[in-house]
C-alpha cells in the first residue's frame, strides 16, 4: 500500500479505517490493483518514478458522505483529489496532481436529479455521463438535446468544471457557460449551494444564474476550493431542422475575410452552429469531420503534383501552390457552417451569410446536410454525432491503425493554446508554433494547421502531441510541451486545460503584475483550504506547506 | 449500429485462429473464453472465417467504433448481470471498451494480441467481489 507523503502509516491507516465507515469497506480501494486503474492511461511519465499517482480511492455516495470524507481528511490532513469519472484523457484523466493523493471517485454519484422540460434545464450529480443523459433524455420522451464532447463518455460535470467544449449552439457548447448554479463540498465539510441555489427552498435555482453578490461558480471550475455534488445545466431545446453548408475561397489572403465574416455571423446569431475550419488545398480535413475523413466516406484527394507543391510551400504557402489550387478548382480554404432552428428560419440565415461571404471573390456555396428532427440514428454513422446532440466514442477510431494512421500512439497530450479569432492570428500561430515544434522535434504539424471553433470569441488550436513506448521520447516530447507553453506565453497566447504535469508551466504564462492571478489563487486557498488537503497542485494552486516558491 | 449474428467458442477460436498464420491462443486466453459469452464483438475486419462457421451465440459486428455497441447494448447489459463479453478486435476498440469496463465493475480478464495482426482477442468479465473498478 502506498502512503502519502507527510502522512504517518498509522494516521493513514485511521483515515481510511474512518473512510470505511462512512462509504462501507467495498467502496475504500487501497490494493495495487484497484489503485492502479487511477493512473493516467495517457501519461507521458508512465512507469517512471515521476508518475503522478494516487495512494487509495473513496467513492462516496452522496454528497452528505463527500462532506464526510472531507472532513476525515482534514482530521489525519489527507491528500485528496476529486474526480467525476475519471475520462478526460489527454487532459491527466483520474490521475492526481500529486502523488499519494487519495482519489475521491465521485462515479457512484450518478443521479439525474431533474429535467425540466420548460425550463429546458437538468440538475446532475457528478458520476453522470453524457451517454447516461442523453438515455435518460431519450427514455422519458424529452426533447432536450444535450451537447457533448468528443468523445461523449465523460462526466457532464466534470466536462463543464474543466471547462470543455462542444458542438452545437455556441451558447450550449461552452460546457462550463451553460451552467446554471452548482452545490459544493467546501474544503472544511460545509455545503454550498451557488446563484439562487442560496435561497433555501429556491424555484429558481437553474434559471438564474448568478444570485446576488458575488458571482463564484468559477472557483470551482479547473481549480482545488470545492467538490462540486450537484450542477445544473440548460440543454437545446431540439430544433425543428438542421442545416450545414460550405463556403469554400480560392485563395491564400481569403482566409483573413473569411474569419471576419463567420466572427460577424456568428456574433449575430445568424450563424448558430458549431464552424468548422478546413483547408482542401493543405489536406487538412474539418475538426468534427476527421473520423470521416479517416473512414473514407469524406477526403480531399491529392495528385502526385498537388502532394510536390505541397511538400515545396512554406507554412502552406507559395505561389506555385496557390496557382494549382486556382487552376483546378481547389480551394484554399472551406468554412463548414450549420444552422439549427425552424426550416425558413435557416435557409433564410444560409442566404443573409451567402450574401455575406459573396464579398469574397471566387467564393463558392454549397448545401451539404439538411435533416429534419429527431435525428434518424439508424443514419447517424454518417454525421459528426455530436452536432446533432448524439455522444459517441468514434474520436477513438483515429487511434486505431488506418492508412491515414499507419502507426498508432500510445495515447497523446492536448497542447491546446487560445489564439485570437482572426486569420492573421492563424498564420502567425502556424509561424510561431511550426518553427518551434520543427526546432524541438515534435511531431505537431504536418503542413499546417487550422483552430477549433469551441468559443465565439477565440481560436483553440488542439494539437495532439503522442505519447509512445519510450521514455526517452516522451521525455523529450514533455520538455518540447513545455517549451511550446512558454512560447505561447511570449506571444499572448495561453493554454485553455492542461494535464497536471503541465500545469505549473502553462500557470506560469499567466504571469502579468508579479503573478497577481497565481498570489490571488494561493491566498484563497490559504483561507479556505488551510490544511490543503484538497487536490493539492491542481491547476499549480499548492497549500502553503507544499509551495516550491515563496508566497 | 453493427449487425448482430451468433458464434460459439469453437468458431471464435477458429476465426482467431485463422488470424494467427500458425501461432495459437496461451491457455490462459483459451481458459477464460466464455462457453457461452453473453455477446461477442467482432471487428469486421477480422471476420474472415466467421461466415463459415456454426453459430450459437449473439456476435455483434462492429467497424472499429465501439459507439453503437456501448449505447444499444454494452451499457444496459453491464448495468446488471454477470455475464462475460469476449470480442476480437483494434487495440483502439478495446481500450474503449475496458476504460468504459471500470466505470461498470468489470475488466479484462484475458486478452491476447494475434501474432503479425492488428487484432486482440479479449475477454471482459465482472471484477468479484469488488464495486465498480
Amino acid at each position: 500500500m502506498r502512503i502519502p507523503t507527510g502522512v504517518s502509516a498509522a494516521d493513514f491507516s485511521a483515515a481510511l479505517t474512518a473512510f470505511t465507515r462512512v462509504v462501507g469497506a467495498e467502496w475504500v480501494f487501497t490494493s495495487d490493483a484497484d489503485v492502479d486503474l487511477y493512473r493516467d492511461a495517457y501519461s507521458p511519465l508512465a512507469g517512471q518514478p515521476d508518475e503522478r499517482r494516487a495512494s487509495a480511492a473513496v467513492a462516496p455516495a452522496n454528497a452528505e458522505q463527500v462532506q464526510a470524507v472531507v472532513r476525515i481528511a482534514n482530521q489525519y490532513r489527507i491528500p485528496l483529489y476529486a474526480i467525476s469519472t475519471g475520462k478526460n484523457l489527454g487532459y491527466g484523466g483520474s490521475a492526481p496532481a500529486y502523488t499519494g493523493s487519495v482519489v475521491v471517485d465521485l462515479k457512484r454519484m450518478n443521479r439525474i436529479i431533474e429535467v425540466d422540460e420548460a425550463n429546458a434545464s437538468v440538475l446532475v450529480e457528478p458520476g453522470v455521463s453524457y451517454f447516461d443523459l442523453y438515455n435518460h433524455l431519450r427514455a422519458i420522451g424529452s426533447k432536450l438535446w444535450i451537447d457533448c464532447p468528443d468523445p461523449g463518455w465523460g462526466s457532464v460535470v466534470g466536462n463543464a468544471i474543466d471547462r470543455g467544449g462542444g458542438y452545437t449552439m455556441a451558447n450550449y457548447r461552452n460546457h462550463f457557460e451553460s451552467h446554471c448554479g452548482m452545490e459544493v463540498v467546501l474544503p472544511d465539510g460545509e455545503l454550498l449551494r451557488t446563484g439562487m441555489g442560496a435561497i433555501p427552498g429556491s424555484k429558481t435555482w437553474q434559471q438564474y444564474k448568478s444570485g446576488c453578490g458575488p458571482w463564484v461558480d468559477g472557483l470551482f471550475s479547473q481549480g482545488n476550493y470545492g467538490i462540486v455534488t450537484k450542477m445544473g445545466f440548460w440543454l437545446m431545446p431540439e430544433p425543428e431542422a438542421f442545416l450545414r453548408c460550405t463556403v469554400r475561397v480560392p485563395r491564400y489572403k481569403d482566409l483573413i475575410p473569411l474569419v471576419d465574416t463567420l466572427n460577424y455571423l456568428e456574433n449575430s446569431r445568424i450563424v448558430t452552429g458549431f464552424p468548422d475550419l478546413a483547408t482542401p488545398l493543405l489536406g487538412y480535413p474539418p475538426t468534427g469531420q476527421v473520423q470521416l475523413y479517416i473512414e473514407g466516406t469524406a477526403a480531399y484527394p491529392m495528385t502526385d503534383e498537388h502532394k510536390a507543391l505541397l511538400a515545396k510551400a512554406d507554412q502552406g504557402y507559395s505561389p506555385e501552390l496557390e496557382a494549382y489550387g486556382l487552376a483546378h478548382d481547389i480551394p484554399y480554404w472551406e468554412l463548414w457552417v450549420s444552422y439549427y432552428g425552424p426550416p425558413e428560419v435557416i435557409d433564410a440565415q444560409w442566404q443573409a451569410s451567402q450574401r455575406r461571404f459573396a464579398k469574397i471573390a471566387g467564393a463558392q456555396f454549397k448545401v451539404i446536410d439538411r435533416l429534419t428532427m429527431p435525428v434518424d440514428l439508424t443514419k447517424i454513422d454518417d454525421y459528426h454525432e455530436p452536432e446533432l446532440g448524439v455522444p459517441s466514442l468514434r474520436a477513438f477510431s483515429i487511434g486505431a491503425r488506418t492508412p491515414y494512421n499507419p502507426s498508432p500512439s500510445k495515447g497523446h497530450m492536448w497542447f491546446s493554446p487560445i489564439i485570437p479569432r482572426t486569420g492573421e492570428a492563424i498564420f502567425e500561430a502556424n509561424r510561431v508554433f511550426s518553427a518551434a515544434a520543427k526546432e524541438l522535434g515534435m511531431p505537431l504539424f504536418q503542413t499546417f494547421s487550422m483552430p477549433a471553433c469551441f468559443w465565439e470569441r477565440s481560436f483553440i488550436f488542439i494539437l495532439a502531441t503522442p505519447v509512445t513506448t519510450d521514455p526517452a521520447t516522451n521525455r523529450k516530447y514533455l520538455a518540447g510541451f513545455k517549451k511550446l507553453i512558454e512560447i505561447g506565453g511570449q506571444h499572448g497566447w495561453g493554454e485553455y486545460r492542461t494535464a497536471p504535469v503541465f500545469q505549473e508551466s502553462v500557470m506560469d504564462v499567466y504571469s502579468f503584475n508579479n503573478h497577481a492571478l497565481h498570489r490571488f489563487h494561493e491566498t484563497l486557498k490559504d483561507a479556505i483550504d488551510p490544511k490543503g488537503i484538497l487536490s493539492p497542485g491542481r491547476y499549480d494552486i499548492w497549500p502553503r506547506h507544499l509551495r516550491k516558491k515563496a508566497p | 449500429m453493427g449487425s448482430t449474428s451468433t458464434l460459439d467458442r469453437r468458431t471464435f477460436l477458429a476465426a482467431t485462429a485463422s488470424l494467427t498464420v500458425g501461432s495459437c491462443l496461451p491457455a490462459s486466453v483459451l481458459a477464460a473464453m466464455p462457453l457461452s459469452p453473453a455477446l461477442f464483438v467482432c471487428d469486421r475486419r477480422f471476420t474472415g472465417s466467421l461466415a463459415r462457421a456454426d453459430v450459437h451465440a449473439t456476435v455483434t459486428y462492429i467497424d472499429g467504433d465501439v459507439t453503437a455497441l456501448w449505447r444499444d447494448q454494452l451499457s444496459g447489459l453491464w448495468q446488471n448481470g454477470t455475464a462475460s463479453v469476449s470480442g476480437l478486435t483494434q487495440p483502439a476498440a478495446l481500450f474503449c471498451l475496458e476504460q468504459l469496463a471500470r466505470g461498470h465493475g468489470r475488466s479484462v480478464s484475458a486478452r491476447h494480441t494475434v501474432a503479425g495482426t492488428d487484432a486482440i482477442a479479449w475477454v471482459i468479465s465482472p471484477v468479484s467481489p469488488r464495486g465498480f473498478l
